[in-house]
């Protein structure tokens, strides 16, 4: 994937990790008499550069507050998220992000929307068309680009917003729950076309599901993460040929596997510390 | 899409008529009502074409000038002081909507402002300003002004955070995130700002005129009625209403064709 800006400031992969997180906490007060909630306790954490990192886990795991800081939009209580080896300090075009709702700008046209980041930075008229023309593409919706967003289906915005995120040439790729508002077989047929698009552009990825199965069927590493406080349990390394099934015998064994980890985090949690 | 247009047309002749029918039994067709206070619609037709056929748009013995050059001039002061206000109200609605800081400390006082009717400004503009067409501006600002501005902070305030994040994510400075997707995503409330306020405007004109002007519809009304000239009371009214409906009009077709993403 060649950047198209007049000179995109990266550093060469291999060089610092996209992201690292070192001793991550982030505690949220509660107004009132309410005990604080630990979203994040001392998160350590690395991607790697060209990687499909999955991290799964219930909803209160503090996964989609680590996409966030990630992101930029929150700042941790204690603890740093380094991008390439700087302080995340706020949202940045290094880091694009595909959101579970699609967040298309509804009075732009397709096309428009997928151009918002090239626009934004002030790229040639023809540089943002090829562009927007290209990740278009890329997601299979080339004819729809003068549409409006409320004119295409869920699983189509959602592509769009993908391209939309892709298209601002990002050196990283975050995507929070992206297909969760989706049905079973659109849900089913994006996540396959997630995993072509990564193939074919290599880019790093980030992908925040509560969806085992689904963790499992696009990384390359599956971050587990439990609840109360929110702490990675375990990080597995899935080395199975693409594209993956649901049915494939490994994949089932690896999902009876994670669920057992989140499963028995849970009962400890119920019924109190147990000696080992 | 025919078949109800003309639907439409039919029900609209049958309101007219029916509205004129019933005002024509009451004076004319019956006499019941005595027609010096209030005049047979036949009546005011004719004051109508008489007031609107003169050549003088500006000149003229009885009001200054036709009933087209007196509609023309307010429309001028309405236009003036509705542009003043777009442009305060949405320039203030920006500032404010984005900052909830400046929005805290203003909100107080802007609630009991608006609350404030445009005429009540009269005196002070009087005393400010004198029987100067300033009065007049000033008079149709503070009217208008509240719509375009309220309706601008309501909007701002209610865009999406997760449009705001996805523009930051994707490089927009501070001011391409007002622009591009605050404005942008508040531009159809704004735009129903605008339509009130077009309508406030047209009445605070009216109103600044009845008392202090030489010129103008509001004052052709007044005029009339000193020298009771009745139906050339109710013709200049009937200038009034019909300004404020072709406004309206121009404003929803614009609206339609400006916002052609929320109709599909």
């Amino acid at each position: 994937m060649g950047g198209t800006g007049p000179k995109p400031a990266r550093a060469a992969p291999g060089d610092l990790p996209p992201v690292v997180a070192r001793d991550v906490s982030c505690v949220f007060e509660r107004r009132g008499a309410g005990a604080a909630i630990v979203a994040l306790e001392r998160i350590k954490l690395e991607v790697h550069d060209g990687e499909f990192l999955c991290v799964v886990g219930p909803s209160g795991c503090g996964k989609t507050t680590l996409l966030n800081l990630i992101a930029g939009f929150q700042q941790p209580t204690s603890g740093e998220v380094l991008f390439r080896g700087r302080t995340i300090k706020g949202p940045g075009a290094e880091r694009g992000v595909v959101f579970q709702e699609h967040a298309l700008f509804p009075w732009l046209t397709v096309r428009q929307n997928v151009a918002f980041g090239p626009t934004v930075r002030h790229l040639t008229q023809a540089q943002r068309r090829e562009l927007a023309d290209r990740y278009l593409d890329l997601v299979g919706l080339a004819g729809f680009s003068d549409l409006y967003p409320s004119e295409i289906s869920g699983g189509m915005a959602q592509r769009v917003a993908i391209a939309r995120a892709l298209a601002n040439e990002p050196e990283i790729l975050l995507a929070d729950e992206p297909f969760g508002a989706l049905d079973v077989f659109t849900r089913t047929s994006m996540q396959r076309e997630l995993d072509q698009i990564w193939q074919r552009t290599g880019k790093t990825i980030v992908f925040v599901t509560h969806s085992v199965e689904e963790a499992i069927l696009l990384g390359d590493r599956v971050v587990v993460m439990t609840p109360h406080p929110g702490r990675i349990r375990e990080i597995i390394p899935i080395d199975l040929p693409r594209p993956r099934s649901a049915l494939d015998q490994p994949v089932v064994e690896l999902a009876r596997t994670i669920l057992a980890l989140l499963e028995r985090r849970t009962e400890a949690r119920v019924e109190g510390p147990r000696a080992e | 899409m025919t078949q109800s247009r003309l639907q439409g047309m039919l029900w609209t002749a049958a309101s007219l008529g029916g509205f004129l029918t019933i005002w024509w039994l009451v004076t004319d067709g019956l006499g019941i009502a005595n027609t010096l206070l209030l005049p047979s619609p036949v009546a005011v037709a004719e004051s109508i074409v008489h007031l609107a056929a003169s050549p003088h748009l500006f000149s003229g013995d009885l009001y200054g000038g036709s009933l087209i050059g007196n509609v023309l001039i307010s429309l001028g002061r309405v236009l003036a002081g509705f542009a003043i206000s777009a442009v305060a109200g949405i320039a203030l609605g920006l500032l404010i909507g984005t900052s909830p800081t400046l929005f805290a400390l203003s909100d107080p006082a802007l609630q009991l402002a608006r609350q404030i009717p445009p005429i009540s400004y009269i005196p002070l503009a009087l005393i400010w300003f004198g029987l100067t067409e300033t009065s007049i501006i000033f008079i149709i600002v503070a009217g208008a002004f509240w719509p375009i501005f309220l309706n601008t902070v309501a909007g701002i305030q209610a865009t999406q955070p997760v449009l705001v994040r996805a523009a930051s994510t994707l490089g927009a400075t501070r001011q391409q995130l007002v622009l591009r997707v605050y404005l942008a995503s508040a531009l159809p409330q704004i735009f129903t700002g605008l339509r009130l306020s077009f309508g406030l405007a047209w009445s605070a004109v009216v109103a600044a005129e009845l008392i202090g002007s030489s010129a103008g519809i509001g004052y052709l009304v007044m005029h009339a009625r000193l020298i009771i000239a009745t139906p050339d009371v109710i013709a200049g009214m009937l200038a009034i209403g019909a300004m404020g409906v072709v406004a309206d009009m121009a404003f929803v077709a614009a609206e339609r064709r400006i916002f052609v993403y929320r109709r599909r």
